[in-house]
């Protein structure tokens, strides 16, 4: 459904965008995962046909994306990651104006209006101007009118940053609700959970490299098995760092604000010798964190930082 | 270019724009409440000046009565001198202090002194602060010494041309005498023009600058709302968008104008003449002044600046053009400076229209410079908008 080849961008003398490439089935769910400023909206720009790529190529549904190309931007529904909706219109009155932007004819129009305000749950709120809806109820109204036209792609730019846990939630189950009848959706976060919970493969950006790609196992995998191990301690963690990084089967040491941590190849194994480095170092130890390897880890394995860094 | 996308992009627009009551403000009430305070404060017409003249007649004689009933009171000055006959010259003194324009003081034996041909004395006192007042008090005063010297001198010359007439019937038969030459006083054009008429449409021109601009934002208000990335995504070409934009802009600035020529017709008694030339002028006014705005809107980045410029535009525009102060009664240089700008050619055109003038010629005029202006800086504006778009 969508494939993207060699797109680069470049703004000035900063690259935005270096050579990334993917493809998404139909069907699929497909997580874009990077920190800020990492390169996620720029290729989003540059597949819904917002912006020109340097270099590279676009296609959807097998047509070529450029800004001019309204067959395949037909294709694709987009979800940008500031509410774009009009405050002064209602939740109904919005999606309106959008489904006749796609060419939504007046039956269908009425239908899908009312199919998509059911579906992210405003339906007794389509009557509300936009400016009384809270934030999440706007950003589920985002979501609608990217939905209006059925597309075959939909393209998501971190629909919940800034939003409050429940709000967060139920655009995620909105999201969740998504993915059959064939839609291939395009799904940009800098959370890893929503990566890890809605998306069948997952590509990794930083820097505007795609620096990996696969499924979550396959993505952990990448990491052979390492556990990240964190150890909370008081007073010189520097000393702590450098004396945990001579233990054998200590992969990756990083320092953190008011912790350390490691990747490391067996933590039930390591842990012992890890205890005893870190007698003498002045430093107080006062917890011991061990997580299953995850997304996050693969990160900082890749990259040698947090995701929100 | 879609034409029915187009104008899905304007009625989104227009519905904003009804929604917002700023727009209805600055579209219709602004100007019609200016145009009513400002003619009000001018009067019914231009030429509407009135002076009351207060009048001590210590004299009582035949040339004090020839004086204040026929001169003050002769049917010529009716409608612009009403006359306040007192007792003292004291009193006629102190009426000048801020009740009337002037005094006359008639001294006693001024008639005698007169027919006599001795030294007679008419004197006007000026209030300080009614200049035009006094100095028609003053001129009055100078006719009417005029007119007894022209009847002394009439006098003499028939008694030595050896007539055996009474002087003074020789005097009253001079001073009764019609004048020489008669003041012939009419506008030039078919009729006087009202303060309504010529602040309604000044004030429609200056508010159609920040009517547009309410408009002429909506590109970047879009760009700052995120809707413009929206619009950008769904399968509608950069120049369809621009045209709905165009078009919403267009549509209430006709709309403000519209309604402004009916209501201060209705409220007002403005005349702006016939309805088609009117309506054409109109339009393409709208245009000239779409084209100013979308170009100086062109160069802001925010919708902030936009504003900004736009109200700096207006109201330059407005000075040059004569929107605030009558183009008749404004220095050389800057009736010459109005010829700069379209919103001036229009205000000339609109005069002419509102008086009934028979010539055309300064309405077509006005209607070319106007959609020559608006091809001009329309033209840079948009192209300057499409790279707008694009960022």
């Amino acid at each position: 459904m969508l494939v993207c080849q060699d797109l680069a961008k470049r703004f000035g003398n900063r690259v935005a965008v270096d050579g990334v490439g993917f493809h998404i089935d139909s069907g699929e769910r497909y997580g874009l995962l990077g920190p800020n400023g990492a390169g996620k909206t720029t290729t989003i720009s540059m597949i819904c046909g917002l912006l020109h790529a340097d270099r590279g190529e676009v296609q959807v549904a097998g047509l070529p994306v450029d800004e001019g190309a309204t067959a395949a931007k037909a294709a694709i529904g987009y979800v940008p990651q500031e509410i774009a909706l009009y405050p002064d219109l209602t939740g109904r009155e919005n999606l309106r104006f959008f489904a006749r932007l796609y060419g939504l004819r007046a039956t269908a129009r009425d239908q899908r209006v009312e199919a998509c305000l059911e579906l992210v749950g405003l339906s007794d709120r389509g009557d509300d101007l936009v400016d009384k809806y809270s934030g999440g109820m706007q950003r589920r109204l985002n979501i609608a009118a990217g939905l209006l036209h059925e597309p075959r792609l939909l393209v998501l730019d971190e629909p919940t940053v800034g939003v409050d846990p429940q709000s967060r939630h139920a655009i995620l189950a909105s999201v969740e609700a998504l993915g059959t009848e064939g839609l291939a959706v395009l799904y940009t976060t800098h959370y890893m959970e929503e990566a890890q919970r809605l998306c069948d493969r997952i590509g990794i950006l930083d820097e505007g490299k795609l620096i990996a790609e696969g499924t979550r196992d396959e993505l952990v995998a990448l990491i052979g098995g390492q556990d990240r191990v964190r150890l909370s301690a008081d007073g010189d963690l520097p000393s702590v760092a450098e004396a945990v990084a001579r233990v054998d089967g200590v992969e990756q040491v990083t320092t953190r604000e008011d912790s350390v941590e490691l990747m490391v190849r067996s933590a039930r194994q390591a842990l012992p010798r890890i205890f005893a480095a870190t007698t003498g170092t002045g430093a107080a130890l006062t917890g011991v964190e061990v997580v299953e390897p995850d997304l996050e880890a693969v990160f900082l394995h890749l990259t040698g930082k947090a995701l929100r860094d | 270019m879609n034409a029915a996308l187009a104008l899905v992009v304007a009625a989104k627009d227009l519905r904003q724009r009804l929604r917002d009551r700023s727009a209805l403000v600055v579209s219709v009430l602004a100007p019609l409440a200016l145009a009513a305070i400002i003619s009000a404060a001018i009067g019914g017409t231009f030429t509407s000046f009135r002076a009351t003249f207060a009048v001590a007649d210590a004299d009582g004689g035949p040339l004090a009565k020839a004086f204040v009933d026929g001169v003050l009171r002769s049917p010529n000055l009716a409608k612009v001198v009403h006359v306040r006959q007192v007792r003292s010259a004291a009193e006629a003194r102190r009426l000048t202090r801020g009740d009337v324009d002037a005094a006359f003081l008639i001294p006693a034996g001024f008639s005698a002194a007169v027919t006599s041909a001795q030294p007679a004395r008419l004197q006007v006192v000026r209030s300080r602060d009614r200049l035009i007042g006094g100095q028609l008090a003053a001129s009055l005063a100078q006719g009417f010494a005029a007119r007894v010297e022209g009847a002394q001198l009439a006098v003499r010359t028939a008694l030595a041309s050896g007539a055996r007439a009474d002087p003074v019937a020789l005097a009253s038969a001079a001073m009764a005498a019609p004048p020489a030459v008669a003041l012939a006083d009419r506008p030039s054009g078919g009729r006087e023009l009202k303060p309504a008429s010529y602040f309604g449409p000044a004030m429609a021109l200056f508010f159609l600058f920040f009517t547009v601009g309410l408009g002429a934002r909506g590109l970047l208000a879009e760009r700052g709302a995120g809707t413009l990335g929206r619009l950008r995504a769904a399968p509608i070409r950069g120049s369809t968008i621009l045209s709905g934009k165009v078009a919403a802009t267009f549509a209430m600035g006709m709309a403000s104008m519209l309604t402004l020529i009916v209501a201060s017709s209705a409220l007002l008694g403005a005349h702006w003449g016939h309805p088609l030339a009117v309506l054409t002028l109109v339009t393409a006014a709208v245009l000239a002044v779409m084209g100013i705005i979308i170009l100086v809107m062109s160069l802001a980045r925010t919708e902030e600046q936009a504003s900004a410029y736009g109200s700096v535009a207006a109201i330059a525009f407005a000075l040059l053009g004569g929107n605030f102060v009558p183009i008749s009664q404004a220095p050389a240089l800057l009736r010459r400076l109005t010829l700069l700008t379209p919103n001036g050619w229009a205000l000339r055109a609109f005069t002419d229209l509102g008086t009934g003038a028979r010539s055309l010629s300064t309405v077509v005029t006005a209607i070319v410079v106007c959609l020559a202006f608006a091809a001009v800086t329309g033209g840079i504006g948009l192209v300057r908008a499409t790279t707008v778009m694009a960022e």
